[in-house]
Order: C-alpha cells, then sequence, then structure tokens
C-alpha cells in the first residue's frame, strides 16, 4: 500500500497527465470531474494507487451528492497548480449523519464506483456535520499540483 | 432545461429543508469553524486587502448553516431528467443511491447539488408547469 498523507495526483492521473504530455495518447474529452467526499483517516488510509473511488469510504448521508469541480486554468508557474474555481457547497444533510469529513476526492463520475480516482485532497479541518448542516469550501481552498 | 424537470421546494411545514431534518433553527450554527476562519483570514491578512475583499471573506465567515439552507419556495431541477450536462452522470448517481439528485442555487447565487429520498420528494416537491 503506498498511502498519502497530502493532496496529490492518483497513480491513474499521473498516468493519464505523462501519457498525455509526452503525446503517448490523447488525452479524454473534456467533461465534469466530481469533488467526493470521504471519510478515511488523514494517515495511512488512502492508497494512491486506487483507481475507483469506490476503493475509498465515501461519505454517505442523505442530502450529500458530490459537485462538480470546476477547475480553474492552471497556473503559470512552476509547480503549476489547479484549483476550484467557484465555492462549493454540500448538502444540506438530512439524515444518517455521524462520519467525520476528513478528504476530498476527484473523479470524472458523480458515481464512486465508476469513478475514477483523480487526486485526493486532505481538508484543512475535518469536520462531522449534523443534520441539517451543509459542508462549504471556497473558491480554491482545493488545490492539486503535479 | 427539459420539461417536466423543474420542481419547487414547497413543504407544507414551511421549514428549509436542512431546519426541517435538524429539528431547530440553524442560524446559531457557523458553516465554517473558527480554524478555517482563522486560517481564511490568516491567509488574506498577508496580501493587505482592499476594503472590498476584506468585507467579501467576512460575509462568507460570517455565514451559518441557515444561510446555506434550501429554503421554501426554492426552485429546483431532478438533473437526471433535465438537458443539464452532468444528466448521465446524475442518472447513474440516482440508480446507485436510490435517491432524488437535485440542482438549485442558493441565495448566495452558488450552484448546489442535493439529494432527497423519494419519499420526501413526492411529498414536499411541486412541479413546475411550463
Amino acid at each position: 500500500m503506498s498511502t498519502i498523507a497530502a493532496g496529490q495526483l492518483m497513480e491513474y492521473a499521473e498516468k493519464q497527465a505523462l501519457a498525455a504530455t509526452f503525446l503517448k495518447t490523447q488525452s479524454p474529452a473534456t467533461g465534469s470531474t466530481f469533488l467526493h467526499l470521504l471519510t478515511n483517516a488523514a494517515s495511512g488510509s488512502v492508497d494512491n494507487t486506487w483507481v475507483l473511488i469506490s476503493s475509498a469510504t465515501v461519505y454517505a448521508a442523505t442530502g450529500y451528492s458530490p459537485v462538480t469541480f470546476g477547475p480553474t486554468t492552471p497556473t503559470s508557474a512552476s509547480p503549476s497548480v489547479i484549483s476550484n474555481t467557484s465555492t462549493l457547497t454540500f448538502g444540506p444533510f438530512t439524515a444518517g449523519t455521524g462520519a467525520t469529513v476528513i478528504w476530498g476526492a476527484l473523479g470524472d463520475s458523480a458515481t464512486p464506483g465508476s469513478a475514477n480516482f483523480i487526486c485526493a485532497f486532505l481538508l484543512t479541518s475535518s469536520r462531522t456535520p449534523a443534520n441539517g448542516d451543509s459542508l462549504q469550501a471556497a473558491a480554491s481552498a482545493f488545490t492539486c499540483q503535479v | 432545461m427539459a420539461q417536466g424537470d423543474r420542481y419547487v421546494y414547497d413543504p407544507a411545514h414551511g421549514a428549509g429543508l436542512g431546519e426541517h431534518h435538524a429539528g431547530q433553527l440553524l442560524a446559531d450554527r457557523p458553516a465554517q469553524p473558527g480554524q478555517v476562519a482563522d486560517a481564511m483570514r490568516g491567509t488574506l491578512a498577508m496580501i493587505e486587502p482592499s476594503k472590498a475583499q476584506q468585507a467579501k471573506l467576512d460575509a462568507f465567515l460570517g455565514r451559518t448553516m441557515a444561510d446555506l439552507d434550501m429554503t421554501a419556495g426554492t426552485q429546483v431541477v431532478r438533473l437526471a431528467q433535465s438537458d443539464h450536462p452532468d444528466a448521465a452522470h446524475r442518472a447513474e448517481e440516482e440508480q446507485a443511491t436510490g435517491l432524488v439528485v437535485l440542482g438549485w442555487t442558493d441565495r448566495h447565487g452558488d450552484e448546489r447539488v442535493t439529494s432527497v429520498t423519494p419519499e420526501y420528494f413526492a411529498e414536499h416537491f411541486a412541479a413546475v408547469q411550463a
């Protein structure tokens, strides 16, 4: 198990990026990416070789639904970074709360079982929403670099 | 939007979606924990913010869970039945979770996606006539 301790590209995305930039293969068509929430522990429990988001423990309260990420244009700097353009808000959660949200996970589908795991983001502050709560992140709160 | 995909949250109890399920008012629950608010204020302070930037951050950090709730009268779209670019993704999500997935815009202008049970949807959301 090759675990990660902070937000970074997963193996699936690293391979895609390398293949595309070395002109080995064509990049996938443009489309939406979705930010999922995970309850995996902050340390030693997210494996960067996981291919699908369903390999992780996905938050499952009623009211929750993964949100469209809406990435910025990568910055002109090295390392170049990409982040969420707008405020992202989940919920309100209405039942089945109690679990603690620790990670954000970017995928190319809204369904964990078919979402390729692109990037994992460790939250600055873990959150345990109660019934009625929403969970909000500011623009640029989720930042990823190669 | 496709015809038949639009609804309005119209609960007989009159409460917000979150408020109803919390069983209490949400105005005393801050939307951001203190640790996050302190970090954001510290980051902004480093760039000597303008008054407008400071006011925008203060407004963001001053939000409560009530500000983020879906209030009665909110118009929603059942994304899986719409012509939204993510409709196929949301249809797959509905099938996987058994929940109804709704897109809406909150009072701050932020695009939201929220799931509700089919029972709650049938009881508290009314179709908007085209």
